[in-house]
């Protein structure tokens, strides 16, 4: 039954997934993005099927070490066919009520435009040996949320392979998916093959996001993964 | 033509980076802990936990300790104008120089910093250059109203006003002469009760308190139910029904009716310029005006308001509204007029944002465009003329002499920014050393003036005699601008210079000198760590003035090198247990490295080995006894120590290691002990275990010296399974990578 399924969902992704035949990651060949700040929309974006789209950062800017949100991107709050994700890059978990607050409530304004919004992405570059706080975090963000808000993490490569069954099965539990980062800059981490091979330590739904433009050739494994959810690919704007 | 692809500096995240770097040395995260202060309030009202948050670490900015800047940097920056600063460091200097505002507050670090130890980070500027932020309309030192925090900073949101809107309507109500109390009660409560869909879009909007619905109201009162409606309306979005409200208030008793009524109408028409212009679904706000009539009539509007209310209370935010009017219409010409005059007015009551929110709009809405040729503010110019320095490649960038010259008309009456950025154009894109001196020409005597530039045209000189390789010349370069930038951060930047010229030179012990000492204590870790020999850090371990993380580095350092560079008597001879845990004790609190690493009692599996210190008395006696060998590689692997990787050569610390010896090597260690005849069997098969074990799990080598092919790995497991196949290590190895 599982092998039956697996296959059935290895056959769904191919489909789902064509690699182009020179191995570069083409936003069309795709269905799913993130549009961060100061990059520019375009026809795949209103096309898509998931977006993720960058609304703000927080980060401790002040001397006083406490965080604020700062809003980034281009977008309002307005009528949209993707199902979108409103994704937060986060430099700090140092955070005070009114930052829960303000996501929640910019959640609020987008919901009420036509159009489905899924949940909230926290970007934040958890060391292997932070992941245990960072999943406290998480869970008790989860609860500042609406119940009908899923909660997605961008994730590192370096959690697949070196994190502990222990912090992993926590993160699991708390967060919706996990979509893990396979580049460094614009191009796709070099040992790329040796992380895709602990990837099957994960017990929870996980995407990989890709480089627009960086070369990319999905392991034969990958498809038989039962939690791998498809790509996710971070647009960058035509030179 | 300027690559612009991610010029916007303050765009950052998903697209840097996909793991972390790898921590050198065990157990010595760069992580910055936190106080718990802030995330107490969020905590306690969810979960008792929370200490958990304390100490997590934001973004490791790596820093380089290095005054060269070539590529952007992120939030780590140096506290000079820099090709490499983001364009938010340089934005800041300019404008602290143009406001000619006392240098503020300035903090330096205290002790050794291990990862990540930027000059500056941005966040440094933020509450310090705040100072030169003018107060709010109406601040008045009240907490922030609730509503106001549903807002993220900078969201683009007429709502964004509401709290404060009540607040104000409240005092000009209570202040109306013409009102009775009961009409005042009346009206602040139709304030406060008035629920607005762009703050609660899930709430059923009631309408507009009217002045029908009270008994029969005063004119006064009239018009102040008048100037509800238009805020409702304003707020709801109804922008004409809005207009007509506020439009009735122009000839209104009430002075503040009609100077808000005024400026409400101008900002109503903006708003209603806005509908549609932005995408729903777009990284970068690119605002596509059709009502163009809206427009032009808003800018009308504010600029009536302007004239009639010059020092008005609403002055600063009509300068800003129009400045938004620029930004929305395409008028880069008149948008850069604008920044150019804000940069150079930060602390006027005419200007509505403090320096860093000033840096991070102009670096959003201004620096992302493509055109910049239509800029002719001088402070904005030299910040883009600094960006189009900045190297996106290995390759130097190209930006042209003539390209340059050709802006001279614009820096009229700003001749010495030019002069610095002819200079900076010489060194960073022309790698012209002798130029950028001929170019700086002599040092003006006196104070540093203006403060930011003056002290970045001095840097500059440093770096280009460094560069020209006149290492005593820029020592004494450095040494005499030492007592001219006393502040903290500036001060730590001209150490720096010193710190690597007297590297350079091969004169590092000055730094610890007593009369040449360096100041900064992360100056001196940096050398302590990577260049120090066993004379300097013995005496760091003994000088009363080193800090206490100055210490457990030096301590920590030279037991390490002491075992991994061969000097096994010197080790054995500053090896205490005692020192080690008084040591370890005194310096607990600084999460340097600790030196109880090395009180390490051996081992029985899989290879069986005595405590450190009898190790390093076998290599003591004998220095190519296997067994001993194999047992600092136990101890070396098992406590996962590794030496730090040197800075690169451009770096402070990047300079050859003055410490004697070559450094330990597992893997040459082990290959050479397979190689020779004199090495015991049993000796050759836990070497020849270790070796296939190096390339565990990834197939990258983790033992150190020169990496070995997958067919070498492969006959390396070979010889092991059958050669020694009756070994122990024989047995458990199944795999190789």
């Amino acid at each position: 039954m599982r092998a039956a399924r697996a296959f059935l969902l290895a056959l769904l992704l191919i489909a789902a997934a064509p690699a182009a035949a020179d191995g570069i990651v083409r936003a069309a060949d795709y269905d799913s993005y993130w549009l961060w700040a100061g990059v520019r929309a375009r026809p795949e974006v209103d096309k898509a099927k998931t977006i993720y789209l960058l609304q703000g950062e927080i980060g401790a800017d002040r001397a006083d070490g406490a965080a604020r949100l700062k809003a980034q991107g281009g977008a309002a709050p307005g009528p949209h066919t993707p199902a979108l994700w409103l994704a937060y890059r986060v430099r700090s978990l140092d955070w005070g009520p009114e930052i829960a607050a303000a996501i929640y409530h910019r959640l609020v304004l987008w919901r009420a435009q036509p159009g489905r919004v899924i949940g909230v992405q926290m970007d934040f570059d958890a060391s292997t040996r932070g992941l245990k706080n960072y999943v406290a975090f998480l869970s008790v963000l989860r609860q500042a949320l609406p119940a009908d808000c899923e909660l997605s993490v961008t994730g590192l490569m370096d959690w697949a392979s070196q994190a502990s069954p222990e912090d992993l099965d926590a993160l699991s539990g708390t967060v919706d998916e996990v979509v893990f980062q396979t580049y460094r800059g614009r191009q796709t981490v070099e040992d790329i093959d040796a992380y895709l091979a602990r990837l099957d330590r994960l017990r929870i739904p996980f995407r990989l996001g890709l480089a627009e433009g960086a070369s990319w050739s999905p392991p034969a494994a990958l498809a038989l993964n039962p939690h791998f959810q498809g790509y996710v690919v971070f647009l960058r704007n035509p030179p | 033509m300027i690559d612009r692809r991610f010029s916007s500096d303050a765009t950052s995240g998903l697209w840097q980076k996909a793991s972390q770097s790898p921590a050198f040395f065990k157990g010595t995260s760069g992580a910055r802990m936190r106080p718990l202060y802030s995330s107490v309030a969020f905590f306690a009202l969810l979960l008792s936990t929370a200490a958990v948050f304390a100490c997590a670490g934001g973004d490791e900015s790596t820093g380089a300790w290095s005054l060269d800047r070539l590529e952007y940097g992120g939030d780590s920056g140096v506290p000079f104008l820099s090709p490499g600063n983001d364009t938010r460091f340089n934005l800041q200097f300019l404008m602290l120089d143009a406001n000619a505002k006392p240098v503020p507050t300035e903090q330096a670090g205290t002790d050794v910093q291990l990862g990540f130890s930027p000059l500056l980070s941005l966040h440094d500027l933020d509450t310090p250059v705040k100072g030169a932020t003018p107060a709010p309309p109406s601040g008045d030192g009240k907490e922030a109203p609730a509503s106001e925090t549903l807002f993220s900073d900078d969201e683009g949101s007429r709502c964004v006003s509401d709290a404060r809107g009540k607040q104000d309507f409240s005092e000009a109500v209570q202040a109306a002469p013409a009102l009775s109390a009961d009409e005042k009660k009346t009206l602040i409560d139709a304030r406060d009760g008035m629920v607005l869909n762009c703050v609660k879009p899930d709430a059923a909007a009631p309408a507009a308190p009217a002045a029908a619905q009270a008994p029969a109201p005063s004119p006064a009162a009239q018009d102040f139910y008048a100037y509800l409606a238009g805020a409702k309306g304003f707020y709801d979005g109804d922008f004409d029904s809005a207009l007509v409200s506020f439009g009735k208030l122009a000839k209104s008793d009430n002075a503040w009716l009609r100077e808000t009524a005024r400026y409400m109408t101008g900002r109503t028409l903006l708003n209603k310029a806005e509908i549609g212009v932005f995408a729903s679904l777009d990284g970068v706000a690119e605002p596509k005006v059709t009502d163009q009539a809206s427009l032009a009539a808003a800018e009308t509007e504010l600029n009536g308001y302007l004239a009639a209310y010059p020092a008005g209370r609403y002055a600063a935010s009509a300068r800003g509204l129009l400045r938004r009017l620029y930004w929305l219409a395409g008028d880069r010409a008149r948008l850069s007029a604008e920044y150019g005059w804000q940069i150079a007015h930060v602390a006027d009551p005419q200007a509505n944002l403090g320096a860093p929110d000033l840096s991070r709009e102009i670096d959003s809405k201004f620096l992302t465009g493509a055109a910049a040729e239509q800029s002719h503010d001088p402070n904005l110019l030299a910040v883009e003329d600094l960006m189009r320095l900045r190297r996106r490649t290995s390759e130097k960038p190209v930006f042209p002499s003539a390209d340059l010259e050709a802006q001279a008309p614009d820096f009229a009456g700003h001749e010495a920014l030019f002069a610095f950025l002819r200079a900076a154009r010489a060194y960073y894109a022309d790698g012209d050393f002798a130029a950028t001196l001929k170019l700086l020409g002599p040092a003006p005597p006196g104070p540093l003036s203006p403060p930011y530039l003056a002290f970045s045209r001095e840097v500059l000189r440093g770096q280009a005699l460094m560069a020209s390789g006149q290492f005593a010349a820029a020592a004494d370069h450095w040494k005499a601008l030492l007592p001219l930038a006393p502040q903290p951060w500036r001060q730590e930047a001209v150490e720096l210079g010193l710190a690597m010229s007297w590297e350079k030179a091969g004169t590092v012990n000055k730094a610890f000198e007593k009369d040449t000492r360096i100041a900064s204590p992360r100056i001196r870790g940096v050398l302590l760590r990577h260049v120090a020999g066993p004379i300097l850090l013995r005496q760091a371990i003994a000088d009363p003035q080193s800090t206490p993380g100055e210490k457990a580095l030096a301590r920590y350092t030279l037991l390490l090198k002491e075992a991994t560079h061969g000097h096994y008597s010197g080790f054995l001879r500053d090896y205490s247990p005692e020192e080690i845990a008084k040591g370890d004790a005194e310096t607990a609190q600084f999460g340097v490295m600790k030196s109880s690493v090395f009180i390490w009692n051996g081992a029985n599996e899989p290879y069986k080995c005595p405590a450190l210190k009898a190790v390093i008395g076998e290599l003591a006696a004998n220095a190519q006894a296997s067994h001993g060998l194999l047992c600092l590689g136990e101890f070396i692997r098992i406590a996962g120590l590794g030496e730090a990787a040197p800075p690169p050569a451009s770096e402070l610390g990047g300079g050859k290691s003055i410490f004697p010896g070559e450094a330990f090597s597992r893997g040459e260690v082990y290959k050479k002990l397979l190689a020779e005849s004199a090495t015991p069997e049993n000796d050759k098969a836990y070497a020849l275990f270790r070796l296939v074990n190096c390339y565990k799990p990834s197939g990258s080598n983790g033992c150190g010296g020169k990496d070995v092919d997958k067919a070498q790995r492969k006959a390396w497991f070979q010889t092991l399974k059958t050669k020694y196949g009756s070994t122990p290590w024989a047995h458990s190895a199944i795999y190789y990578w």
